[in-house]
C-alpha cells in the first residue's frame, strides 16, 4: 500500500534548465514584476481618480507618469528614525520580510511552459500550490512583527487585526484551490494550467474562483477587508510609525502581493499562459490577465465600504470556511463519480 | 532532485537584496537628524504617534484572549487543509470509492468540529 | 494507475468505531439545547455498545491497520475495565458540580474521548499508537481535572496534572525515539528484532537509556514512586468522578501497554529491566502506604494508596512471566471493584457534607447509613487484602507468581506494605463504626434561618444534596461494586479466568 502511494506521480515536473537559465529567467521574471509595481501604482491613483470624477496625478512628466519615481524620490529622502518604545532590529526587519515573503513567492508562478530549453517560470516543483501558501504567509510574520515592534497602540492594533485576518482567511483560500487540485490531479502549477485545454477551471470552480478571490483580497488587506490599516480609524494600522522606504516596502509587498494573488488565480481559474496566438505570446497573455484581475481589485477598492471587524471574522469563518468545504466535498464525488 | 529549487535562492537573494536595501537606504540617504532645536521637534519625532496628546509608551503589550482562540481553531482547520492537498492531488488517478469515503469522513469529522466551535459561540468576535 | 483499497477488519476494530461515533454524537449533542440533557444516557449508550463489540471480539487474536493496533485478550480485558470504569464515571458525575458547570456533555464528551485514547492504548503495539493513544488519555483528563470551575483545588489540580503529565509524555517520547533510533523500527515486534538483530544493541546504552525513559514516562502515568508526586493532589483537586475515573481506567490503559512494551518489544532485554521495575515498585510500595498513613483526606488517602496499590500491579510485570501479567490483570480487576465501591461512598458523602471529604465526616456513619458504611467498610478491608475479598485473592496471585520466578523479596515487600496499609485502611473502617457520631466541624455551621434571604442563598450550595444516599445511580454502583469485591474474593474462578484470558494473548512471547 505504501509504496503504491509513493509510486503515484504527484506531478510530472522532471525537466530541469540549465543552471545559467534558470538564474537568468529569475532574473527576468523578478524585473518584469517590479517594473510593473510602480507602474500599479500610478494606474490605482489614476483610475480612482476617474471613479470619483478626479483627475488623479498629473503633474510629474506627462500624464503625471513620473509619478511613481517622484514618490520613490520622496521616500528615499526621508530621515530613518527608530520610535521610543519601538524594539531594535525586529523594527527595522520586520517590512524588510514582508518584501523577501513577496519576492519568494513570486518564483512558482507559470508565464509559460517548457518552449525549446527555458520552463516559463521560476520553478515546478512537485509541491507546487503549497509553496505559494508556504511562501506567502511569511508576510504576515513582517505586518505581525512591524506592528508589535513599533511600541504604539494605533500599530499594535493593526497588528493584532492582521494576525486573526490572514489567518482567517487563509484556511478558505486554501479550500478554495482544493476543488482545482482535485480536478486536475496535480499539485503543480503547469500541469494544473495545461489541464485546462478544454474548459478554465473559472466554470466548474467558480465557487472556489470566488472564494479565492475574496481571500485573496483578505490576504493583501486590500479594501475593503483593509482593516489592519484603516487609515480612519488605525492611521495605517502595522504602519503607523514608519516612514521613508521602510513604509514604502509594506506598500511595496502589498503590490506585489496583490500581483502575486492575481496570477495564482488567472493560473488556477482562468487558464493561466492560455490564449490565441503563437506559444511566444504566452507570457503576454499570462501579464494581461494578472493586470485585468489587478484592475478588479482596484475598482473593488473604489466601490465597496470596509468591513466592520466582527462581520469580518464572521464572514471569513461562517461562510466562506463552511462554503469552501462544501466546494471540497462536492468535487471530490464528482471527481470520483464521474 | 534539489537542484529544480535553485530559482528559489536566487529569488531569496533578491528578496534580500531589495528588502535589506529599502530598509537601510534612508540611513544613507536621507538627513542625519532634524536641523534647529535640538529640545522639542527632534525629541518629539520619536514620540510614538497619538493625536496631540502625551503619548503613551509601552512596549507590554498583550494579545487578547480571542485571538488566541482565533489561532488555535486556525491550526486545526488549516491542518486539516494541509491534510486534504496530498489526497486530493491522488483523487482523480486513483479513481476509488475508498478514498473518496476516507476524504468525506476526514471533512464531515472536522465539520463536526466546526459545528461545535460555532455554536459555542467561539466563532463570535468578541 | 490501479489503486486497491486496504483490507479493513471492521470487526476487529468495531470498539474503536463504536466509541469514536459515540464521541461525535455526545460533542454534538452538547451544543443542541434540545438533546444536551439526553448525555449521560448517550454515554452509557455508547459504552454499553462498545463493551458488546469488546465481548463480541472476546476470542480475537489480530493485527489491525497494519500491525499498529493488536486486538486480542489483553485489549479486551483491559478496555473491559476502562469502559466498566467510565460508566461508573458517568453516573457518579450525575447532579455534580464538575459535570453541571461544565456543560453536561462537554464533560462527557471529554470522558468518552479519554475513553477512546485508553481503548487504543490497551490494543497499541506501534509506538506511533502508544503514544496517539497516551495524549488521547491525557489531554482530556487534564481539562477534566480543572471543570470544577469553581474551586480553585480543582483548577490547580487540572494545571498540575497538565505540566506533570507533559513532562511524562515528553520523557515517553524521548525514550521512544531512542529505541527507534537503536532498532530502526516502530512496530512493538518488529522492535524486538531490531534490537537482536543489531550488533551488541541489547546492552547499548542508547537502547538502555531509551527503555530508562520509557519506564519513567509510563510510571508519571500510572503514579509509580518516585513519580507520584503529582497524585495526591490532583486526586484530592479533582472531582471525584473524574478521580475515580483516573485512578482505575488510566491504570487499566496504561498497564495495559507497560506489559505489551516491556514483555513484547523489550522481552529480549527482560535481564536488563527486571531490576529497575523491582526496584521502582519496591519503591512505590514503600513511599504509597507510608504516606497515605498521615493522611486526613479520604481522597489524598486513596491517591497515596494509589501509588502502592501500582506498585503491588508492576511487581507482576517484573516476573516477565504469563503467571505475572494473570496477576496483574486479576489485581487490575479487583482494584476496579474496590476503588469504584470507595470512590461512590466518597461522592454520596461529599455532596451530603459541602463537598468536605475529610475523614472525620464519617464519623458513626455505621450506625446512621449502614448501607453506606459497608461498601466503604468492604473496599477497604479489599484494599488491604484482607480475606474474604478480591483484594486477597489479587495479592495471593502476585506473591504467587513472584515467588514462583525466585523474587522472593519483592513478595515479601509486598506482604511487608500490606501490613502498614492496614494502619490507614482500618483507621476508616475504625471511623466509620466506633467513633460516636458528632459534629466534624462545629464551627462551620451557620443558621441560616436567621440571615436575609441574599446571604442565607449564597450559603446554600446548590450542589448540595441531603439525600444523596438514596440517588440509585450513586448507590448502585457503590453496591455492586462491592458485590463484586466481595464475590471475587469467594468464587474467584471467573476472575481467574479473565484475567488468564489476557496472560493467554501473550503466551508467544513470553512464557
Amino acid at each position: 500500500m505504501p509504496d503504491l502511494v509513493l509510486g503515484l506521480p504527484l506531478a510530472d515536473t522532471n525537466f530541469v534548465d540549465a543552471t545559467w537559465i534558470m538564474i537568468v529567467k529569475s532574473l527576468v521574471i523578478f524585473i518584469v514584476i517590479l517594473s510593473l509595481v510602480p507602474l500599479l501604482l500610478l494606474g490605482e491613483r489614476k483610475l480612482l481618480g476617474r471613479f470619483q470624477q478626479r483627475y488623479g496625478p498629473n503633474r510629474v512628466g506627462p500624464y503625471g507618469l513620473g509619478q511613481p519615481l517622484a514618490d520613490v524620490g520622496k521616500l528615499l529622502s526621508k530621515q530613518a528614525f527608530r520610535p521610543k518604545g519601538a524594539v531594535p532590529f525586529l523594527y527595522e526587519i520586520a517590512p524588510a520580510l514582508t518584501i523577501i515573503s513577496a519576492v519568494l513567492t513570486l518564483a512558482i508562478l507559470p508565464f509559460g511552459d517548457v518552449q525549446g530549453d527555458v520552463g516559463f517560470y521560476g520553478i515546478d516543483v512537485p509541491i507546487g500550490i503549497l509553496y505559494f501558501f508556504a511562501f506567502s504567509s511569511i508576510a504576515f510574520y513582517g505586518l505581525l512583527l512591524g506592528g508589535w515592534a513599533s511600541g504604539s497602540k494605533y500599530s499594535f492594533l493593526g497588528a493584532m487585526r492582521s494576525a486573526a485576518q490572514l489567518i482567517s482567511y487563509e484556511i478558505a483560500m486554501g479550500l478554495s484551490l482544493l476543488g482545482v487540485v482535485m480536478m486536475a490531479g496535480s499539485l503543480s502549477l503547469v500541469d494544473i494550467v495545461k489541464a485546462q485545454g478544454e474548459v478554465w477551471y473559472v466554470v466548474p470552480q467558480i465557487v472556489g474562483f470566488l472564494i479565492f478571490l475574496v481571500g485573496g483580497f483578505a490576504e493583501t488587506n486590500r479594501p475593503p477587508f483593509d482593516l489592519p490599516e484603516a487609515d480612519a480609524e488605525l492611521v495605517a494600522g502595522y504602519g503607523t510609525e514608519y516612514g521613508g522606504m521602510r513604509f514604502g516596502s509594506f506598500m511595496f509587498a502589498e503590490y506585489m502581493e496583490m500581483l502575486i494573488v492575481s496570477g495564482i488565480a488567472s493560473t488556477m481559474f482562468l487558464g493561466g499562459w492560455m490564449g490565441p496566438g503563437p506559444p511566444g505570446l504566452d507570457p503576454v497573455w499570462m501579464l494581461l490577465k494578472m493586470i485585468v484581475l489587478t484592475i478588479f481589485f482596484i475598482w473593488i477598492r473604489a466601490t465597496l465600504p470596509r468591513f466592520r471587524y466582527d462581520q469580518l471574522m464572521s464572514f471569513g469563518w461562517k461562510i466562506l470556511l463552511p462554503l469552501a468545504t462544501l466546494n471540497v466535498l462536492v468535487t471530490a464525488v464528482l471527481v470520483v463519480v464521474t | 532532485m534539489l537542484h529544480q529549487y535553485l530559482p528559489v535562492l536566487v529569488f531569496a537573494a533578491l528578496g534580500i537584496l531589495v528588502g535589506g536595501a529599502f530598509a537601510t537606504l534612508n540611513l544613507v540617504l536621507g538627513p542625519k537628524r532634524l536641523k534647529g532645536d535640538e529640545s522639542s521637534a527632534a525629541i518629539r519625532q520619536m514620540d510614538p504617534y497619538e493625536c496631540g496628546l502625551p503619548s503613551e509608551i509601552s512596549k507590554t503589550f498583550r494579545f487578547g484572549v480571542s485571538f488566541y482562540l482565533v489561532a488555535m481553531l486556525f491550526i486545526l482547520f488549516d491542518i486539516e487543509v494541509v491534510f486534504l492537498y496530498p489526497v486530493g492531488a491522488i483523487l482523480k488517478s486513483t479513481d476509488s470509492v475508498f478514498v473518496l469515503a476516507e476524504v468525506v469522513l476526514f471533512v464531515a469529522l472536522l465539520f463536526v468540529a466546526l459545528i461545535y466551535v460555532w455554536r459555542k459561540g467561539a466563532l463570535d468576535w468578541r | 494507475m490501479s489503486f486497491d483499497a486496504p483490507t479493513i477488519d471492521y470487526a476487529g476494530l468495531s470498539p474503536v468505531i463504536a466509541l469514536t461515533v459515540g464521541l461525535v454524537v455526545i460533542v454534538l449533542a452538547a451544543v443542541f439545547d434540545s438533546v444536551r440533557r439526553f448525555g449521560p444516557a448517550l454515554a452509557l449508550l455508547t459504552y454499553a455498545v462498545t463493551a458488546g463489540c469488546l465481548i463480541w471480539q472476546w476470542n480475537a487474536n489480530l493485527d489491525l491497520v497494519s500491525g499498529s493496533l493488536r486486538i486480542d485478550g489483553l485489549a479486551v480485558t483491559l478496555s473491559l475495565l476502562a469502559v466498566i470504569a467510565a460508566a461508573v464515571a458517568v453516573l457518579l458525575a450525575i447532579g455534580d458540580p464538575s459535570e453541571t458547570q461544565a456543560g453536561r456533555s462537554d464533560w462527557l464528551a471529554l470522558l468518552t474521548g479519554s475513553l477512546l485514547g485508553m481503548v487504543i492504548l490497551a490494543q497499541a503495539t506501534s509506538m506511533l499508537t502508544f503514544f496517539v493513544g497516551l495524549e488521547l488519555l491525557s489531554i482530556p483528563l487534564y481539562a477534566l481535572c480543572g471543570t470544577n470551575l469553581r474551586r480553585r483545588e480543582s483548577l490547580e489540580s487540572g494545571l498540575k496534572y497538565l505540566i506533570v503529565g507533559s513532562v511524562g509524555s515528553a520523557t515517553l517520547l524521548y525514550g521512544l525515539a531512542m529505541i527507534y533510533g537503536a532498532s530502526g523500527a516502530t512496530g512493538f515486534q518488529a522492535i524486538s528484532d531490531g534490537l537482536q538483530a543489531g550488533d551488541g544493541m541489547l546492552s547499548d546504552s542508547l537502547t538502555l537509556v531509551g527503555v530508562g525513559m520509557v519506564a519513567v514516562g509510563l510510571a508519571f502515568k500510572v503514579s509509580i514512586a518516585p513519580f507520584h508526586q503529582w497524585t495526591p493532589d490532583v486526586y484530592q483537586g479533582a472531582p471525584t468522578p473524574v478521580t475515580a475515573f483516573m485512578a482505575v481506567a488510566t491504570k487499566a490503559a496504561a498497564f495495559a501497554v507497560f506489559i505489551r512494551f516491556f514483555l513484547v518489544a523489550l522481552g529480549p532485554l527482560a535481564d536488563q529491566w527486571d531490576v529497575m521495575l523491582a526496584a521502582l515498585a519496591a519503591l512505590s510500595i514503600v513511599v504509597g502506604n507510608v504516606g497515605a498513613l498521615a493522611q486526613t483526606s479520604l481522597k489524598r488517602m486513596l491517591g497515596y494508596s494509589g501509588v502502592a496499590q501500582a506498585g503491588y500491579m508492576l511487581a507482576g510485570i517484573v516476573t516477565a512471566t504469563q503467571a505475572g501479567v494473570d496477576a496483574l490483570v486479576f489485581y487490575l480487576a479487583a482494584y476496579v471493584a474496590m476503588n469504584v465501591a470507595a470512590f461512590a461512598v466518597v461522592v454520596i458523602r461529599e455532596r451530603q457534607n459541602g463537598f468536605s471529604d475529610d475523614i472525620s465526616t464519617l464519623r458513626g456513619l455505621g450506625r446512621e447509613k449502614p448501607l453506606l458504611a459497608w461498601p466503604l467498610t468492604i473496599a477497604m478491608l479489599a484494599l488491604a487484602g484482607l480475606p474474604p475479598t478480591a483484594g486477597f485473592i489479587g495479592k495471593l496471585y502476585l506473591i504467587e507468581a513472584l515467588v514462583d520466578d525466585d523474587w522472593t523479596w519483592l513478595a515479601v515487600m509486598i506482604a511487608i506494605g500490606t501490613m502498614i496499609s492496614l494502619g490507614y485502611y482500618l483507621r476508616v473502617v475504625a471511623t466509620l463504626w466506633m467513633s460516636p457520631a458528632g459534629q466534624a466541624e462545629a464551627g462551620a455551621e451557620i443558621d441560616t434561618a436567621s440571615l436575609p434571604p441574599q446571604i442565607a442563598g449564597a450559603q446554600a450550595d446548590p450542589f448540595e444534596d441531603s439525600r444523596a444516599d438514596r440517588r440509585w445511580y450513586l448507590v448502585a454502583p457503590a453496591l455492586i461494586a462491592t458485590a463484586a469485591a466481595l464475590f471475587f474474593g469467594v468464587i474467584p474462578q471467573p476472575l481467574v479466568d479473565f484475567a488468564q484470558h489476557a496472560g493467554d494473548a501473550l503466551s508467544v512471547w513470553i512464557s
